[in-house]
Protein backbone atom coordinates (compact mmCIF):
# COMPACT_ATOMS: atom_id res chain seq x y z
CA UNK A 1 0.00 0.00 0.00
CA UNK A 2 1.25 3.51 -1.09
CA UNK A 3 1.73 5.81 1.43
CA UNK A 4 1.13 9.57 0.32
CA UNK A 5 3.18 12.28 1.22
CA UNK A 6 2.40 15.76 1.02
CA UNK A 7 4.66 18.63 -0.83
CA UNK A 8 4.37 22.05 -1.52
CA UNK A 9 5.15 23.63 -4.69
CA UNK A 10 5.04 27.03 -6.42
CA UNK A 11 4.85 27.96 -9.69
CA UNK A 12 8.03 29.33 -11.24
CA UNK A 13 8.34 31.58 -14.43
CA UNK A 14 12.65 30.99 -14.49
CA UNK A 15 12.52 28.16 -17.28
CA UNK A 16 15.89 27.15 -19.32
CA UNK A 17 19.24 25.85 -18.25
CA UNK A 18 20.61 29.72 -17.11
CA UNK A 19 17.39 30.78 -15.14
CA UNK A 20 17.29 27.14 -13.51
CA UNK A 21 20.70 27.31 -12.15
CA UNK A 22 20.00 30.57 -10.25
CA UNK A 23 16.85 29.14 -9.21
CA UNK A 24 19.03 25.67 -7.82
CA UNK A 25 21.33 28.07 -6.15
CA UNK A 26 18.67 30.27 -4.25
CA UNK A 27 17.54 26.66 -2.85
CA UNK A 28 15.03 25.67 -4.81
CA UNK A 29 14.88 22.72 -7.58
CA UNK A 30 13.03 22.88 -10.35
CA UNK A 31 9.71 20.57 -10.90
CA UNK A 32 7.67 19.62 -13.69
CA UNK A 33 4.16 18.54 -13.60
CA UNK A 34 2.65 17.06 -16.61
CA UNK A 35 0.07 14.57 -17.60
CA UNK A 36 -3.93 13.75 -17.83
CA UNK A 37 -4.01 15.67 -21.09
CA UNK A 38 -3.95 18.59 -19.36
CA UNK A 39 -1.13 21.72 -20.17
CA UNK A 40 2.97 20.93 -18.25
CA UNK A 41 3.54 23.03 -15.52
CA UNK A 42 7.04 24.74 -14.58
CA UNK A 43 6.99 24.34 -10.91
CA UNK A 44 9.86 24.43 -8.03
CA UNK A 45 9.88 22.78 -4.96
CA UNK A 46 12.25 23.88 -1.44
CA UNK A 47 15.61 21.95 -2.04
CA UNK A 48 15.23 20.71 1.56
CA UNK A 49 11.66 19.81 1.63
CA UNK A 50 11.99 17.74 -1.69
CA UNK A 51 15.69 15.72 -0.32
CA UNK A 52 13.41 14.83 2.72
CA UNK A 53 10.36 13.85 0.36
CA UNK A 54 13.08 11.76 -1.87
CA UNK A 55 15.37 10.35 1.04
CA UNK A 56 12.27 8.75 2.45
CA UNK A 57 11.67 6.84 -0.55
CA UNK A 58 8.44 8.65 -1.27
CA UNK A 59 6.29 7.54 -4.76
CA UNK A 60 2.74 9.14 -4.65
CA UNK A 61 2.81 12.82 -3.25
CA UNK A 62 -0.18 15.15 -2.45
CA UNK A 63 0.90 18.38 -4.06
CA UNK A 64 -0.30 21.83 -3.05
CA UNK A 65 0.14 24.60 -5.67
CA UNK A 66 -0.58 27.72 -4.59
CA UNK A 67 -4.18 26.93 -2.91
CA UNK A 68 -4.90 23.94 -5.85
CA UNK A 69 -4.31 20.56 -4.88
CA UNK A 70 -3.01 17.81 -7.07
CA UNK A 71 -1.99 14.11 -6.90
CA UNK A 72 0.79 13.03 -8.90
CA UNK A 73 3.85 10.15 -9.34
CA UNK A 74 7.42 10.79 -9.03
CA UNK A 75 8.45 9.84 -12.74
CA UNK A 76 12.12 10.78 -12.81
CA UNK A 77 14.49 12.19 -10.65
CA UNK A 78 18.05 13.68 -12.09
CA UNK A 79 21.06 13.62 -9.84
CA UNK A 80 24.20 15.56 -9.94
CA UNK A 81 27.21 13.39 -10.75
CA UNK A 82 28.07 12.21 -7.51
CA UNK A 83 24.03 11.13 -7.17
CA UNK A 84 24.26 13.67 -3.99
CA UNK A 85 21.96 16.33 -4.94
CA UNK A 86 18.58 16.20 -6.69
CA UNK A 87 18.58 18.56 -9.65
CA UNK A 88 15.21 18.04 -11.52
CA UNK A 89 12.19 16.02 -10.85
CA UNK A 90 9.25 14.93 -12.85
CA UNK A 91 6.11 14.59 -11.90
CA UNK A 92 3.07 12.98 -13.58
CA UNK A 93 -0.74 13.94 -12.40
CA UNK A 94 -2.59 10.02 -11.45
CA UNK A 95 -5.60 9.39 -10.73
CA UNK A 96 -5.07 7.01 -7.10
CA UNK A 97 -7.45 4.94 -8.71
CA UNK A 98 -6.39 4.63 -12.14
CA UNK A 99 -3.49 1.83 -13.01
CA UNK A 100 -0.91 3.23 -14.21
CA UNK A 101 2.39 1.27 -15.84
CA UNK A 102 5.41 1.62 -13.25
CA UNK A 103 8.38 -0.15 -12.72
CA UNK A 104 8.99 -1.56 -9.04
CA UNK A 105 12.04 -3.09 -7.34
CA UNK A 106 13.16 -6.57 -7.04
CA UNK A 107 14.05 -7.37 -3.53
CA UNK A 108 15.64 -10.61 -3.03
CA UNK A 109 15.74 -12.19 0.37
CA UNK A 110 18.37 -14.35 1.92
CA UNK A 111 21.44 -16.38 0.63
CA UNK A 112 21.18 -18.62 -1.64
CA UNK A 113 22.03 -22.45 -0.95
CA UNK A 114 24.10 -22.58 -3.99
CA UNK A 115 26.66 -19.85 -2.69
CA UNK A 116 27.64 -22.38 -0.43
CA UNK A 117 28.72 -24.71 -3.21
CA UNK A 118 31.03 -22.17 -4.83
CA UNK A 119 27.93 -20.66 -7.29
CA UNK A 120 27.47 -16.77 -7.85
CA UNK A 121 24.34 -15.12 -7.87
CA UNK A 122 23.27 -13.20 -10.69
CA UNK A 123 20.40 -10.66 -10.67
CA UNK A 124 19.64 -10.08 -14.25
CA UNK A 125 16.73 -8.28 -13.56
CA UNK A 126 16.26 -5.52 -10.45
CA UNK A 127 13.25 -3.98 -11.55
CA UNK A 128 9.69 -5.02 -12.95
CA UNK A 129 6.97 -3.52 -14.95
CA UNK A 130 3.54 -3.67 -13.85
CA UNK A 131 0.36 -2.22 -14.41
CA UNK A 132 -1.41 -1.29 -10.86
CA UNK A 133 -3.16 2.00 -9.82
CA UNK A 134 -0.91 4.01 -7.47
CA UNK A 135 -3.36 3.31 -3.95
CA UNK A 136 -1.66 -0.38 -4.47
CA UNK A 137 2.23 0.45 -5.60
CA UNK A 138 3.74 -1.87 -3.48
CA UNK A 139 7.35 -0.77 -2.36
CA UNK A 140 9.17 -3.53 -3.76
CA UNK A 141 8.51 -7.37 -4.86
CA UNK A 142 9.99 -9.55 -2.57
CA UNK A 143 11.55 -12.92 -2.83
CA UNK A 144 13.03 -14.97 -1.27
CA UNK A 145 16.37 -16.83 -2.80
CA UNK A 146 17.45 -18.57 -0.31
CA UNK A 147 16.40 -21.89 -1.54
CA UNK A 148 18.33 -21.39 -4.96
CA UNK A 149 20.51 -23.67 -5.65
CA UNK A 150 23.39 -24.39 -8.38
CA UNK A 151 22.08 -23.99 -12.08
CA UNK A 152 18.75 -22.57 -10.62
CA UNK A 153 16.84 -19.66 -11.43
CA UNK A 154 14.10 -17.58 -10.30
CA UNK A 155 11.52 -16.28 -13.30
CA UNK A 156 9.16 -13.45 -13.54
CA UNK A 157 6.38 -15.70 -13.68
CA UNK A 158 7.55 -17.00 -10.13
CA UNK A 159 6.68 -13.18 -8.56
CA UNK A 160 4.53 -12.76 -5.94
CA UNK A 161 2.80 -9.24 -7.33
CA UNK A 162 -0.24 -7.78 -5.20
CA UNK A 163 -3.67 -9.17 -6.40
CA UNK A 164 -4.29 -6.09 -8.69
CA UNK A 165 -1.01 -5.70 -10.63
CA UNK A 166 -1.00 -7.18 -13.87
CA UNK A 167 2.91 -7.87 -15.33
CA UNK A 168 3.97 -5.77 -18.26
CA UNK A 169 6.65 -7.97 -18.31
CA UNK A 170 7.84 -11.38 -20.10
CA UNK A 171 7.18 -14.11 -17.66
CA UNK A 172 9.71 -16.23 -18.70
CA UNK A 173 12.67 -13.17 -18.05
CA UNK A 174 15.40 -15.06 -15.42
CA UNK A 175 15.52 -12.54 -12.39
CA UNK A 176 18.04 -14.09 -10.94
CA UNK A 177 20.11 -17.07 -11.19
CA UNK A 178 23.03 -19.04 -8.91
CA UNK A 179 25.55 -19.94 -12.10
CA UNK A 180 29.18 -21.77 -11.60
CA UNK A 181 31.56 -19.15 -11.45
CA UNK A 182 34.41 -20.21 -14.42
CA UNK A 183 36.93 -21.55 -12.00
CA UNK A 184 34.55 -24.32 -11.10
CA UNK A 185 33.69 -25.51 -14.45
CA UNK A 186 35.29 -28.71 -15.70
CA UNK A 187 36.96 -28.09 -18.28
CA UNK A 188 39.41 -25.30 -17.33
CA UNK A 189 39.63 -23.20 -20.58
CA UNK A 190 42.63 -22.51 -22.44
CA UNK A 191 45.14 -19.98 -21.18
CA UNK A 192 44.17 -16.19 -23.49
CA UNK A 193 47.13 -15.96 -26.12
CA UNK A 194 49.99 -13.66 -24.92
CA UNK A 195 48.65 -10.03 -26.02
CA UNK A 196 51.08 -8.26 -27.68
CA UNK A 197 53.46 -5.81 -25.77
CA UNK A 198 51.91 -3.19 -28.06
CA UNK A 199 48.82 -3.04 -29.94
CA UNK A 200 48.89 -3.13 -33.53
CA UNK A 201 48.73 0.20 -35.18
CA UNK A 202 45.42 0.72 -37.94
CA UNK A 203 47.09 1.29 -41.49
CA UNK A 204 50.46 0.76 -40.54
CA UNK A 205 50.41 -2.52 -41.88
CA UNK A 206 49.62 -0.97 -45.56
CA UNK A 207 52.66 1.79 -45.67
CA UNK A 208 54.94 -1.43 -44.42
CA UNK A 209 54.00 -3.42 -47.05
CA UNK A 210 54.09 -0.50 -49.81
CA UNK A 211 57.79 0.62 -48.61
CA UNK A 212 59.89 -1.97 -49.62
CA UNK A 213 60.25 -0.83 -53.43
CA UNK B 1 49.41 -8.74 -19.07
CA UNK B 2 47.54 -4.97 -18.12
CA UNK B 3 44.60 -4.12 -19.85
CA UNK B 4 45.35 -2.67 -22.87
CA UNK B 5 43.82 -1.82 -26.19
CA UNK B 6 44.10 -4.27 -29.43
CA UNK B 7 44.30 -1.70 -32.32
CA UNK B 8 44.86 1.87 -32.05
CA UNK B 9 44.93 4.38 -34.45
CA UNK B 10 47.82 6.57 -33.64
CA UNK B 11 50.36 5.07 -31.17
CA UNK B 12 50.65 8.49 -29.28
CA UNK B 13 48.30 11.13 -27.98
CA UNK B 14 48.70 14.14 -26.21
CA UNK B 15 48.10 14.78 -23.10
CA UNK B 16 45.22 16.55 -22.23
CA UNK B 17 43.33 18.17 -19.78
CA UNK B 18 40.23 16.88 -17.40
CA UNK B 19 37.73 18.74 -17.32
CA UNK B 20 34.10 18.87 -15.68
CA UNK B 21 32.66 16.24 -14.04
CA UNK B 22 31.26 12.57 -15.61
CA UNK B 23 28.05 13.08 -17.15
CA UNK B 24 27.48 9.62 -17.99
CA UNK B 25 28.54 6.14 -16.28
CA UNK B 26 27.95 7.92 -13.15
CA UNK B 27 25.20 5.54 -12.09
CA UNK B 28 25.59 2.09 -10.85
CA UNK B 29 24.04 -0.13 -13.71
CA UNK B 30 24.95 -3.82 -13.46
CA UNK B 31 26.27 -4.56 -9.97
CA UNK B 32 24.26 -4.17 -6.76
CA UNK B 33 27.50 -1.37 -5.32
CA UNK B 34 30.36 0.42 -6.96
CA UNK B 35 33.15 2.30 -6.46
CA UNK B 36 32.91 5.85 -7.17
CA UNK B 37 35.73 8.24 -8.29
CA UNK B 38 35.90 11.44 -6.67
CA UNK B 39 38.85 12.99 -8.46
CA UNK B 40 39.45 13.30 -11.75
CA UNK B 41 42.46 11.58 -12.70
CA UNK B 42 44.12 8.68 -14.97
CA UNK B 43 44.29 5.16 -14.00
CA UNK B 44 46.99 3.03 -15.52
CA UNK B 45 45.90 -0.61 -17.03
CA UNK B 46 48.10 -1.87 -14.27
CA UNK B 47 45.88 0.00 -11.04
CA UNK B 48 42.60 -1.20 -12.53
CA UNK B 49 43.90 -4.51 -12.91
CA UNK B 50 45.40 -4.18 -9.66
CA UNK B 51 41.98 -3.02 -7.97
CA UNK B 52 40.27 -5.75 -9.97
CA UNK B 53 42.42 -8.75 -8.16
CA UNK B 54 41.56 -7.14 -5.05
CA UNK B 55 38.07 -7.62 -5.25
CA UNK B 56 38.20 -10.89 -6.65
CA UNK B 57 40.27 -11.67 -3.44
CA UNK B 58 37.72 -10.43 -1.25
CA UNK B 59 34.87 -11.50 -2.87
CA UNK B 60 35.83 -15.21 -4.64
CA UNK B 61 32.70 -16.04 -6.97
CA UNK B 62 30.96 -12.23 -6.77
CA UNK B 63 30.52 -10.98 -10.06
CA UNK B 64 32.91 -7.86 -11.13
CA UNK B 65 32.32 -5.22 -13.71
CA UNK B 66 35.05 -3.41 -14.87
CA UNK B 67 33.40 0.12 -16.06
CA UNK B 68 36.53 1.71 -17.71
CA UNK B 69 39.02 1.41 -20.17
CA UNK B 70 42.81 2.19 -20.53
CA UNK B 71 42.80 3.72 -23.94
CA UNK B 72 44.69 6.19 -23.54
CA UNK B 73 48.66 6.00 -24.52
CA UNK B 74 51.00 7.53 -21.89
CA UNK B 75 54.55 7.89 -22.60
CA UNK B 76 57.41 8.21 -21.04
CA UNK B 77 61.38 8.83 -21.86
CA UNK B 78 63.90 6.20 -21.22
CA UNK B 79 65.86 7.42 -17.94
CA UNK B 80 69.32 9.17 -18.13
CA UNK B 81 68.25 10.21 -21.45
CA UNK B 82 69.08 13.69 -22.74
CA UNK B 83 66.59 16.14 -23.46
CA UNK B 84 64.80 16.06 -26.79
CA UNK B 85 64.94 13.79 -29.36
CA UNK B 86 61.43 13.78 -30.10
CA UNK B 87 58.56 12.53 -27.74
CA UNK B 88 58.98 8.85 -25.50
CA UNK B 89 57.45 5.70 -26.67
CA UNK B 90 54.59 4.90 -25.18
CA UNK B 91 54.77 3.45 -21.84
CA UNK B 92 51.47 2.31 -20.30
CA UNK B 93 47.54 2.87 -21.02
CA UNK B 94 45.66 4.82 -18.90
CA UNK B 95 41.50 5.49 -18.34
CA UNK B 96 40.43 9.03 -17.88
CA UNK B 97 38.35 9.12 -15.03
CA UNK B 98 36.32 12.12 -14.06
CA UNK B 99 34.56 13.30 -10.96
CA UNK B 100 32.22 10.70 -10.86
CA UNK B 101 32.73 7.89 -12.87
CA UNK B 102 31.93 4.61 -11.43
CA UNK B 103 35.19 2.46 -11.89
CA UNK B 104 33.80 -1.10 -10.64
CA UNK B 105 30.81 -2.41 -9.79
CA UNK B 106 30.27 -5.79 -7.72
CA UNK B 107 27.14 -8.11 -7.01
CA UNK B 108 25.91 -11.55 -6.39
CA UNK B 109 26.63 -11.49 -2.79
CA UNK B 110 25.76 -10.01 0.28
CA UNK B 111 25.96 -6.17 0.32
CA UNK B 112 28.43 -6.18 2.94
CA UNK B 113 30.88 -7.81 1.68
CA UNK B 114 31.11 -6.54 -1.61
CA UNK B 115 31.37 -2.81 0.18
CA UNK B 116 34.54 -4.25 2.10
CA UNK B 117 35.82 -5.58 -1.24
CA UNK B 118 35.35 -2.61 -3.36
CA UNK B 119 37.38 -0.72 -0.08
CA UNK B 120 40.05 -3.12 -0.88
CA UNK B 121 40.15 -1.75 -4.79
CA UNK B 122 39.96 2.01 -3.22
CA UNK B 123 43.46 1.70 -1.80
CA UNK B 124 45.06 0.74 -4.85
CA UNK B 125 43.30 3.24 -6.85
CA UNK B 126 45.40 6.66 -7.69
CA UNK B 127 42.05 8.67 -6.72
CA UNK B 128 39.57 9.07 -3.85
CA UNK B 129 36.62 7.42 -4.20
CA UNK B 130 33.91 6.55 -2.87
CA UNK B 131 31.08 3.61 -2.02
CA UNK B 132 27.85 4.28 -3.99
CA UNK B 133 24.81 1.39 -3.72
CA UNK B 134 22.70 0.80 -7.02
CA UNK B 135 19.42 3.32 -6.94
CA UNK B 136 16.18 2.43 -7.92
CA UNK B 137 13.87 4.38 -10.16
Amino acid sequence: MVEVTKLELARREAVGTNAVRGLRKAGSVPVVLYGHGREALALAAAGRALQDVIARGARFLELSIEGQTETALIREVQYDAFGLEVLHIDLMRVDIDEAINVSVPVEMRGRPKGLAEGGALQKLLTDVEIRIAPRHIPEAIVVNISGLEVNQSIYVRDLELPPSAKLLEDPDKIVCTVAVPRGLEEAAPAPAPEQAAEPEVVGQKKEAEEAPE
Amino acid sequence: MPLMPKRVLHRKQQRGRVRGDARRGNTVEFGDVGLQSMEAGWLSGRQIEAGRVAISRAVPGAKVYIRVFPHKPVSAQPLETRMGKGKGEPEYYAATVKPGTVIYEVGGLPKEECLVALNHAAHKMPVRCRLVERRHR
